[in-house]
């Protein structure tokens, strides 16, 4: 099963590797400006963190650590490609029939399709280098144990927003058309978080860890990691539990969509139906 | 021969909205949603042989499009079963559709920003198809479908006939045992509809591939000397060869009579459908006429010029038959 996913992916990055070299002038204009957008989206915390020496119980580093762990997180969604982004596309379109026909079992034809490491490995490269320099500017104790939950906590920031982006893009199974567009609507309500939710009145940030969790992004899990004044000890676990909690009801919604698209199918006769 | 493909008792129905165009006929709808029940297929009976070749016809909405996605897996049977290859498409999904090509005429499945060549070299690792037999389908689709022109064409730049040909193409590499073509000529150029044609029948007929196909172009269709299923509404109102279609449709033919005068002389037997100057065309049963009596008769009422008599097209004799349906 591993196996086989590494060569899809294979497969994927293949494509990428020669849109690159096929089209380098605009593959370099697109990274250029992947990296400026991403590092821009950093800058004004950094300053407001900079200008007054933290944001609440956040020092400079630790600001610096959260949006570079946010960067990470969204590089990597970015380079699995189309899927968690345009899943309601793909289905109001129809154009789930193409990864139908295709004999691989569907999460993986979902999973694989599209992956495009070489576009975003800037971003990936920085979020990297900037957690790097503010651990050791925190002198966080970044031993295997520590580095193996770091790794954890961002594959569950990255399964949570997967997961938020599916719950979200599975409306498109019912409303083909009226949902569209909903996987890209849900991703700007979801992304980019650039402050430290501390100051934030607990109601709302109740609402950014669960219901949009924005906050599981990339705050809660540094917050866990750096262990910020008035972290739990399990905190830590926090971000990988929502993952599943997130990515169980994402699989049930998706099961329950794919059992209605079997029924009904990308076809004209529903009148909010798909295109042709 | 093996059976291939076998639909037993299969029903698939579909439901639509029913709208107002007044406002308060709107939110009587918002309250009280009414539906109506589309049905695509009502109780399909099929069998189709390994190597054989069926086209799949009928006016628009018949349920062929449904059928073909009922056998791709795509979509599953309100009731019946649905058998291709000995499993059901809709279980067996990943294991059955690794055996079948799909073209569906008004999609691609070409990458659109890379070359075409990178699509069938991406198809062979997502279907995993072993080198041997890709070198070999893939030499076999290239030289069939001419796609050396455009092989490192991205797919974006393509006209609509090179699309087709290379996505028909893209569904042979792996050497499927069964191809579903959901109207692959739709949009085609005369030339280019050829020359697809030509490729699904060198298929059929060199490597006894299954084909089943839909099109609207029933002229398309008969010229495959294909196995004919015609829907209605549904239900399978014929099976069988074209031969047999024009049989029971009687044998329709056209005359053509060049005469010294413009007037059309009135002949029995035939129905006049159009005069031009001095040419003048009929339609009649050469069964219930034959051809020697009516030219007996035409011979007594003008002075031929020239004399010519051909068989109706099929898109006539199919579009009375839908007519017939339609006031039925």
């Amino acid at each position: 099963m591993v196996a086989e996913t590494l060569r899809l992916l294979g497969a994927g990055a293949r494509l990428n590797v020669a849109r690159i070299l096929r089209t380098r002038e605009q593959a370099i204009a697109h990274t250029l400006t992947d990296f400026i957008w991403h590092s821009g989206a950093m800058v004004a915390p950094i300053l407001v963190a900079v200008r007054f020496g933290h944001i609440g119980s956040w020092p400079v580093a630790a600001v610096v650590f959260m949006l570079a762990y946010g960067a990470a997180v969204s590089s990597v969604m970015d380079a699995l490609g189309d899927s968690p982004w345009y899943l309601s596309q793909r289905i109001g379109r129809g154009q789930l029939d193409h990864s139908l026909i295709q004999p691989q079992p569907l999460w993986r034809t979902l999973f694989t399709e599209g992956f495009t490491p070489f576009d975003f490995w800037p971003v990936l490269t920085l979020g990297l280098v900037l957690m790097a320099w503010s651990s050791a500017q925190l002198h966080v104790p970044a031993g295997p144990g520590w580095l193996g939950l770091l790794a954890f906590n961002l594959l569950a920031s990255i399964a949570v927003e997967t997961a938020f982006l599916y719950t979200w893009g599975c409306l498109a199974f019912w409303a083909p058309r009226g949902a569209e567009e909903v996987s890209s609507a849900a991703s700007g309500l979801i992304g980019d978080l650039s402050f430290p939710l501390d100051p934030v009145p607990r109601p709302l940030r109740a609402v950014l860890v669960t219901a949009v969790p924005s906050g599981l992004l990339s705050w809660l899990p540094s917050r866990a990691l750096l262990h910020i004044a008035g972290t739990g000890a399990l905190d830590a676990w926090l971000t990988p539990l929502a993952a599943i909690v997130l990515g169980a009801f994402a699989l049930f919604l998706f099961r329950l969509g794919l059992r209605h698209y079997r029924r009904t199918g990308s076809m004209r006769y529903t009148d909010h139906g798909h295109r042709r | 021969m093996a059976t291939v493909v076998e639909l037993r008792g299969v029903h698939k129905s579909f439901q639509r909205r029913l709208r107002s165009s007044t406002f308060a006929g709107l939110l009587r709808d918002l309250a009280r949603p009414r539906r109506e029940t589309v049905t695509a297929l009502a109780g399909i009976d099929l069998a189709v042989e390994a190597g054989e070749m069926v086209a799949y016809a009928g006016p628009n909405g018949a349920g062929k499009s449904t059928t073909i996605k009922l056998l791709a897996g795509l979509l599953a049977p309100d009731s019946g079963t649905v058998r291709s290859l000995g499993v059901d498409p809709v279980r067996d999904r990943v294991r059955y559709v690794g055996k079948i090509g799909v073209v569906f005429g008004q999609r691609t499945e070409l990458w659109w920003d890379h070359p075409v060549a990178a699509t069938f070299a991406w198809r062979k690792t997502v279907w995993n198809i072993p080198d041997d037999v890709y070198r070999r389908s893939l030499a076999f689709a290239r030289e069939l479908l001419g796609l050396d022109p455009f092989w490192n064409a991205t797919a974006r730049e393509l006209s609509l006939g090179q699309r087709m040909r290379a996505d028909l193409a893209l569904a042979l590499v792996g050497e499927p045992q069964i191809l579903f073509l959901d109207e692959p000529t739709i949009g085609l150029d005369v030339l280019v509809k050829q020359e697809v044609l030509g490729a699904i029948s060198t298929l059929s007929r060199e490597r006894a591939v299954t084909v089943m196909i839909t099109s609207h172009d029933m002229a398309d269709l008969e010229q495959l000397h294909a196995r004919i299923v015609l829907l209605k509404e549904g239900a399978i109102a014929v099976d069988g060869s074209f031969d047999d279609l024009r049989r029971r449709m009687g044998d329709r033919r056209r005359l053509v009579l060049e005469t010294d005068s413009p007037a059309a002389p009135a002949l029995p037997g035939a129905m006049h459908l159009a005069s031009q100057e001095m040419r003048h065309e009929y339609a009649f049963d050469a069964i219930a006429t034959p051809i020697p009596k009516l030219l007996a008769a035409a011979a007594v009422r003008a002075h031929l010029v020239d004399v010519e008599t051909h068989r109706a097209p099929i898109e006539d004799m199919i579009a009375d038959l839908y007519r017939d349906w339609r006031g039925a």
